[in-house]
């Protein structure tokens, strides 16, 4: 109904993970939210170049849509495994529809030069990602999560070898590893789309 | 390529996955082996590791390919991506840039009601917000006449706690578009979607809406849409109710239907607002009743029951299913469930305003405020009453305020009478009020700080390094307590230009309050506007104005630090008022004081040379002026440190200046500080103790001077004291936290412990701009020590490509010791001439030194590592419990020579253990 609290968030995220598909619709909003404030956040900034206070306002976003802490999970690297899934859902599917928008011509033409400081970044393509993500899986799955899990649910690297059981040195290792792997499936799928 | 991939990716599903599997743990291996040699290497190893197997090699070699544009690949999380994106939509479909005299900025948000747009009146000179009216809502003429006639009446208001809404305008294309005044902050939603708010902070929001309602209603009219995403909080403390007025464009007997429809209908119009709004309806509106005042007092009771328990008190699946529970369900057991801590008055009040029938309800605004206001006022004579019990186990010894402690000088019998008083009353209000602790209680127990940069209110750019300069002072003259932890000047200058509220700022920075304001200077005098921010409620709990004579600047900063010290309840050091009163000062001397305080930040060579005119300037006007000369003598000392090193006269004038402060003002913090570094150099042979000395009289100073404690890590570190070296880095951590310094020295203290895998994680936690090379060796030596020799080697080559001057030979000496230990003893000897060649001149040899020790022991040299060893500690490392337990030392433990070096380190180690 409304905005859910903390504790009906892990529910949500309980309920999504045992394939309740509705679960996710009352949490897309708190995602939109967090990303509306961001954009503003990114807006509102008279001058570029304020890395530092943009990582910790992207690491507050996080922390208040995944408040494990308050949230009494019995299994908290199964919670920091959901809530990256959920992220990455929400957001291709945010990416998505702003392509299908764009393609229907609908929408009006987003000029980039006038916005000073957003580059169009190669992993901006959320889409194109989620896709080279889900064929790494195919090769190995770890890896696919260790990029989900880092990436769409911004968990660091400890807590992403707490999930996995491995030490911090092989998500490292997986991290890097992947992350040419995508590149280099990104970079396919742009030939062959041409 | 494409063929090959076939090979791994394509065949019968099972057998495909075992093949796969197989070739792609060699693929992975051979990556991660390929990527710790250098790029020439490459191509030589993988054609030797997969010799017959062409595929494998070109799948490793396509990889690596990548390795350049990997470094930057996907590190911003997705989160950050996709707000760039829909930022980057915002911008674009942002209407027509100028409206009348409007010009606009950027986009605020969206509601249901419509885009908002923060805009500057070019006429007026004033940001203003713009929001765009959906034309749906304003295709009907009559009622947007009488939403503009309603906005007149609003406006007519002036009410603090009302937006105020300017104008009603249209557009060329036909728009309409609200023109009101521009809030800055966040909404009541936003705020508790963070996290939950405390009791009295609820209530004081609760007071502010009250007391705008009952100021509306007064003039009959009805605000008909109270909830959390239409008030805004200021970081002042004040609350704004926005869209007064606006729900008249909606009214029942439009032809949209009835309102629960129209509002259902904006919902559907922009998802993502999802709903929030009927969850706030009355029973009345639901039912699509005639409405009069006491619709919003519901509202605002469901909003104040959120507030305390962070839920609605009536929800449901969908939006019919809200609206049957606000219309025929009681809401949950209330405060006494979901929010214990809440007094029993206050679940009257919230049952009060919600109750179905609205005559049984508050009938006016007024009452409830009435109500709300009693309330605040017992429960803060609750909370005074409570800071005045004495200290019991779970209650904080520094609740206690000044005025007790006031009290307990002039009189024990006089506290004893008071104590029974006051303790008689507080047993009655604690029985009568409290249910569990007092939440207002804490507003007080303020143990920590930051002083954001003051505002330059004069406009003028050329003042910025007097709000700079008087920032820092205050910094200064605040942080000489060790009652009160203050964020250094480094850590709060970071948001000199920042955009968040100070609220934000205090929760970033871990403190319980912040001090905000500005701070102008007209020609001999100087007014400042403080106020004090509780950082949990983001309650205002002081603010004050001074206006002064410019001579009198430093009574002004003393008045602030006693207005503080009074408000926070703070014990303070004794020596702090000098006993002749606080001197004028000599107006010119203190603004060139300001301007060389404003140019020693910088530090670069020309900003280093102006603070240094400056400063000269200062004592030239006023000799007298003590913490002129204790800047000088820093400004000196970093000349010296960073752009004259050995440099004899200056050395002298540092001197100088560091006695003419002390002699003119013994407690100058800065003098001791200054003196310490002067102290510890190369040609004084590092003298530990006396810096140690110099640097503990600058911290009994002044506490929160985190360079004192970094300098004091510096030399811990240097001689062994390794606990201390810790203690002291973490201490200046929690003055500044991005103190990188710090964090370096606790690597580097970790490494010398042989903790090189904690050592490995602080080190590559610090952020790479600062000082690679400084951070860079540190990682190479617990690499090497961990076992990691080829990551170690690459690292140094690497370091050595961007350093190509190695000063003192350090990155040559680590290799020195690789070599060595690899046995390759001809290239150690190489490496160790070439390590000694750069460090000639070079004074803190030190390190290098140790290294050189470290390649001859494990070239089983015990004469010469001796040797080495000796040097390093008669050069200032005497770092005993690093020679008794690192490995790399082993050869020598059986060697007479070393063990006679090793008991006379013993010796001066314990004599240091005495003084740190």
């Amino acid at each position: 109904m409304s905005q859910p609290t903390p504790n009906e968030i892990s529910q949500l995220l309980v309920a999504w993970g045992g394939g309740d598909e509705s679960a996710l619709d009352r949490l897309m909003p708190l995602v939109y939210g967090e990303l509306r404030r961001l954009a503003h956040r990114y807006m509102s900034q008279e001058r570029p170049g304020h890395t530092l206070q943009t990582t910790a306002l992207v690491n507050e976003a996080y922390l208040r849509l995944v408040k494990w802490r308050e949230a009494r999970w019995q299994n908290r690297a199964h919670f920091f495994a959901v809530s990256a899934q959920m992220m990455r859902r929400i957001l291709v599917d945010f990416a998505r529809d702003k392509q299908s928008l764009k393609r229907g011509g609908h929408a009006l033409e987003v000029s980039l030069s006038q916005v000073s400081d957003f580059t169009v970044e190669r992993d901006a393509d959320l889409v194109a990602l989620d896709e080279a993500l889900t064929a790494l899986a195919e090769v190995d799955r770890r890896k696919s999560k260790v990029v989900e899990m880092r990436f769409f649910g911004g968990l660091s690297v400890k807590e992403v070898a707490e999930v996995l059981k491995v030490s911090e040195e092989t998500v490292l290792r997986d991290w890097r590893l992947a992350k040419v792997w995508l590149l280099r499936e990104l970079d396919k799928s742009v030939t062959s789309d041409e | 390529m494409g063929d090959e991939l076939k090979l791994f990716y394509s065949s019968s599903p099972i057998t495909h996955h075992l093949f796969m599997n197989e070739q792609w743990q060699q693929v992975e291996r051979l990556y991660h082996a390929a990527r710790e040699r250098s790029a020439e290497e490459r191509a030589a190893f993988l054609t030797e590791a997969c010799v017959g197997d062409e595929a494998l090699r070109q799948e490793v070699e396509s990889l690596l390919q990548y390795e350049d544009q990997a470094e930057n690949f996907i590190d911003s999380p997705a989160l950050e991506v996709a707000a760039k994106m829909m930022a980057a939509k915002l911008s674009a479909t942002a209407p027509i840039a100028l409206i009348n005299q409007y010009k606009i900025i950027s986009a605020l948000g969206a509601g249901g009601m419509g885009e908002v747009f923060l805009a500057q009146d070019t006429r007026l000179n004033r940001k203003v917000a713009l929001k765009f009216l959906p034309e749906l809502f304003t295709k009907d003429k009559l009622h947007l006449r009488r939403f503009e006639q309603e906005a007149r009446a609003v406006a007519a208001l002036s009410h603090p706690n009302v937006c105020t809404i300017h104008e009603v305008i249209e557009t060329e294309e036909g728009r309409h578009c609200i023109v009101m005044e521009y809030v800055d902050g966040e909404t009541l939603r936003q705020r508790l979607l963070e996290k939950p708010m405390q009791v009295a902070e609820a209530l004081d929001a609760a007071i502010q809406v009250a007391s705008a309602l009952s100021a509306a209603h007064a003039v009959g009219i009805i605000h008909r849409d109270i909830k959390p995403e239409n008030i805004m909080l200021r970081p002042d403390g004040y609350l704004k109710i926005l869209d007064f007025g606006l729900a008249k464009l909606i009214e029942k007997d439009s032809d949209l239907g009835t309102e629960a429809e129209t509002k259902a209908l904006e919902l559907k119009t922009s998802p993502g607002i999802l709903m929030g709004t009927v969850a706030y309806m009355s029973p009345e509106q639901a039912r699509g009743l005639a409405l009069d005042a006491r619709t919003d007092i519901w509202s605002l009771g469901v909003v104040l029951y959120e507030m305390l328990t962070g839920q609605k008190p009536f929800e449901g699946q969908t939006p019919t299913d809200v609206i049957i529970s606000i219309a025929e369900r009681e809401p949950s057991p209330l405060l006494t469930s979901r929010a214990p801590e809440a007094p029993s008055e206050l679940e009257r009040i919230v049952t009060k305003a919600i109750a179905k029938d609205r005559d049984t309800r508050y009938q006016t605004a007024a009452e409830l405020l009435n109500d709300l206001r009693n309330l605040r006022r017992e429960l803060e004579i609750g909370a005074e009453v409570q800071r005045y019990k004495p200290a019991t186990p779970e209650s904080d010894g520094k609740a206690i305020t000044s005025v007790f402690s006031k009290w307990l000088r002039r009189s024990r019998a006089l506290v004893i009478a008071a104590l029974v008083g006051t303790l008689i009353i507080a047993g009655l209000l604690y029985a009568r009020f409290w249910r569990r602790n007092p939440a207002p209680a804490q507003l007080t127990a303020i143990k920590s700080l930051a002083v954001l940069p003051l505002r330059n209110a004069s406009g003028d750019a050329a003042q910025d390094y007097f709000a700079e300069g008087m920032t820092d002072a205050l910094i200064n003259n605040l942080a000489k307590t060790d009652a009160l932890r203050v964020m250094s000047r480094v850590s709060v200058m970071r948001y000199k230009d920042a955009r968040s509220s100070p609220s934000e700022i205090g929760r970033e920075l871990k403190v319980d309050a912040v001090l905000a304001g500005s701070v102008m200077r007209t020609d001999d005098r100087v007014r400042a506007t403080l106020e004090l921010i509780h950082v949990p409620t983001g309650r205002n709990l002081w603010r004050a104005d001074y206006d002064r004579d410019l001579r009198d600047i430093l009574t002004l900063q003393a008045q602030v630090r006693r207005d503080l010290v009074e408000k926070i309840g703070l014990k303070t050091l004794p020596r702090q008022e000098p006993p002749n009163g606080v001197p004028l000062v000599n107006a010119e001397a203190y603004d060139e004081y300001l301007r060389g305080r404003f140019y020693l930040y910088r530090q670069t060579r020309q900003d280093n040379a102006a603070a240094i005119a400056a400063l000269e300037r200062a004592v030239a006007k006023d000799p007298n002026f003590a913490a002129a000369h204790a800047q000088l003598a820093q400004a000196y000392v970093w000349k010296l440190f960073l752009f004259a090193p050995g440099e004899k006269q200056l050395e002298e004038k540092a001197f100088v200046a560091v006695e003419k402060a002390l002699a003119l003002d013994p407690d100058s913090a800065d003098a001791y500080l200054a003196r310490g570094r002067l102290l510890w150099t190369p040609a004084n042979h590092f003298p530990h103790d006396r810096a140690i000395k110099e640097y503990r009289q600058a911290l009994a100073l002044n506490p929160n001077l985190d360079e004192a404690r970094n300098q004091l890590a510096l030399v811990y570190c240097h001689i062994g004291a390794f606990a201390e070296a810790l203690r002291e880095s973490q201490l200046a951590l929690t003055t500044d936290p991005n103190n990188n310094l710090a964090e370096f020295r606790i690597g580097q203290t970790l490494n010398f412990q042989g903790g090189y895998d904690e050592a490995l994680s602080v080190l590559r936690a610090i952020p790479q701009g600062a000082n690679p090379a400084l951070v860079g060796h540190q990682i190479a030596w617990a690499l090497f020590n961990l076992g990691k020799k080829e990551e170690a080697s690459a690292l140094l080559e690497q370091l050595l490509k961007n350093n190509p001057e190695d000063a003192g030979g350090l990155f040559t000496s680590i290799q020195a010791v690789l070599a060595a230990s690899a046995g390759q003893e001809r290239v150690a000897e190489n490496k160790i001439k070439l390590a000694i060649e750069k460090g000639k001149g070079f004074g803190h040899f030190h390190h290098t030194a140790y290294h050189i020790a470290c390649a001859y022991a494990l070239m089983n040299k015990p004469e010469q590592a001796v040797k080495w060893l000796e040097k390093t500690a008669d050069d200032g490392f005497p770092c005993f419990p690093l020679f008794e337990t690192d490995t790399n030392l082993n050869n020598l433990r059986q060697d007479a020579g070393f063990v006679t070096f090793l008991a006379k380190q013993k010796q001066q180690w314990e004599y240091y253990k005495t003084i740190v």
